[in-house]
């Protein structure tokens, strides 16, 4: 069995001081996911790859993909609201299916990938201050097995992409996704409490409460956090 | 809050050994550039790669000198037919070997070594692999750098990092 690599912390930090020296001090946001999404891609040989992120008003939305099939697949679950992804983002685990084409669990998502040469998905959260904000997914263009392997490297990657985003919103990055996910945040807890609340109300799962919130705001044109405030029955802000 | 966060060396570390998995290669390592401007080794996951980034930082010489000079992959299927065969004492266990620059924003900043036990015939699929891999470890040293530290970038991730716990999956 391979040894876990032991890394020299001084040299690190020596290494990006020079960086910084050289006037490294920061980054493109969009660029930096844009590489660690395709870097997985292409470390793993998949199809491709794409990053969901739940932005201010707690909507899934598609922020990066690498090719068209990725698109396709982050779009669909973006209008739609489910799919591995969404369940992946939403129930904060990792998520995976031999063929998302064919899944009993995404009856409407396998109805309209058929046409397009999507097979196995792997979700993979993206998790900031505790709970899951993005979901990195890849996917295969036919049916896939995916192992214990395939999950624990591929989460490598999900944590680089925890590593930008946390980066970029402690240092209060003006970007549009920044502000999303930060607002996201700020609003996490009322939100995870109202889904709380309708579940228990409901009998419904997390993924079926939290779509149930978004639809009830959709349909009264209001903010989610606005109407889990009033689910609560906390004063509007 | 997380507990249990990643720090950046960790998660170049991860990168590596996956690469370095998926190629079904005997060992990885990584070298970087110091504060002084010398290539240092900054880890390997084995003994062949601990000797090979060992052996060049003591003679100052090797496939990942050159990939620093030259900023491009280097390629060497069998090291006994190689340059470096006359005048590196290559240690055992190093057959092969796979260098991909790391660079920052046009700096160079160091390099990913790839090594193979035995004489191997590195395919176009496996350079755009491990260079794939290099530039994922590139855009974590910026975003380290522009956190201000790997400590700072390390802090922004305990402060809004993740929970560890990957591992779970529902397949079907």
């Amino acid at each position: 069995m391979s040894e876990p690599m032991k890394i020299d912390r001084e040299l690190l930090g020596q290494a990006v001081g020079r960086l910084r020296q050289s006037g490294i001090d920061s980054f493109d946001v969009d660029e930096a996911i844009r590489q660690v999404i395709a870097a997985a891609v292409e470390v793993f040989g998949l199809s491709g790859a794409g990053l969901m992120i739940i932005d201010s008003d707690e909507v899934l939305r598609n922020v990066a993909a690498t090719d068209p099939g990725g698109e396709l697949l982050e779009s669909i679950q973006e209008e739609i609201g489910e799919g591995p992804c969404v369940d992946s983002l939403y129930l904060d685990t990792v998520v995976t299916t031999v063929d998302a084409s064919n899944d009993p669990r995404w009856p409407t998502l396998g109805e309209r990938l058929r046409p397009h040469a999507i097979g196995g998905v792997l979700g993979v959260p993206v998790r900031l201050a505790g709970g899951a904000v993005a979901a990195l997914n890849v996917y295969q263009d036919r049916p896939h097995e995916w192992d214990q392997s395939d999950v624990e490297s591929l989460s490598a990657f999900g944590r680089i992409l925890e590593t930008v985003l946390a980066t970029a919103v402690l240092a209060n990055r003006q970007d549009e996704l920044v502000q999303q996910l930060q607002t996201a945040l700020d609003n996490r807890v009322e939100i995870e409490r109202a889904v709380g609340l309708l579940m228990g109300r409901y009998d419904l799962d997390t993924v079926a409460a939290f779509n149930r919130l978004r639809r009830q705001a959709r349909s009264e044109r209001r903010r989610v956090v606005e109407v889990a405030r009033d689910l609560l029955g906390q004063p509007r802000s | 809050m997380s507990t249990s966060a990643d720090s950046v060396g960790h998660q170049i570390a991860r990168v590596v050994e996956a690469l370095r998995d998926t190629l079904g290669a005997d060992d990885v390592g990584v070298m970087l550039v110091d504060g002084e401007g010398r290539l240092r080794t900054l880890g390997s996951a084995g003994e062949a790669g601990q000797l090979l980034e060992q052996a060049q930082e003591e003679q100052r010489d090797g496939p990942g000198f050159e990939v620093l000079r030259t900023g491009r992959t280097l390629v060497v299927d069998d090291v006994a037919r190689s340059p470096w065969a006359k005048w590196i004492d290559l240690p055992a266990g190093v057959r092969a070997v796979l260098a991909v620059p790391i660079v920052v924003d046009d700096i160079a900043t160091g390099n990913v070594n790839v090594i193979s036990a035995t004489a191997r015939s590195w395919s176009d699929d496996d350079r755009e692999r491990a260079e794939a891999a290099a530039g994922a470890v590139a855009s974590l040293l910026q975003v380290a750098a522009a956190a201000g530290a790997p400590n700072a970038a390390r802090n922004a991730i305990e402060v809004l990092g993740g929970v560890s716990g990957d591992g779970d999956g529902s397949d079907r």
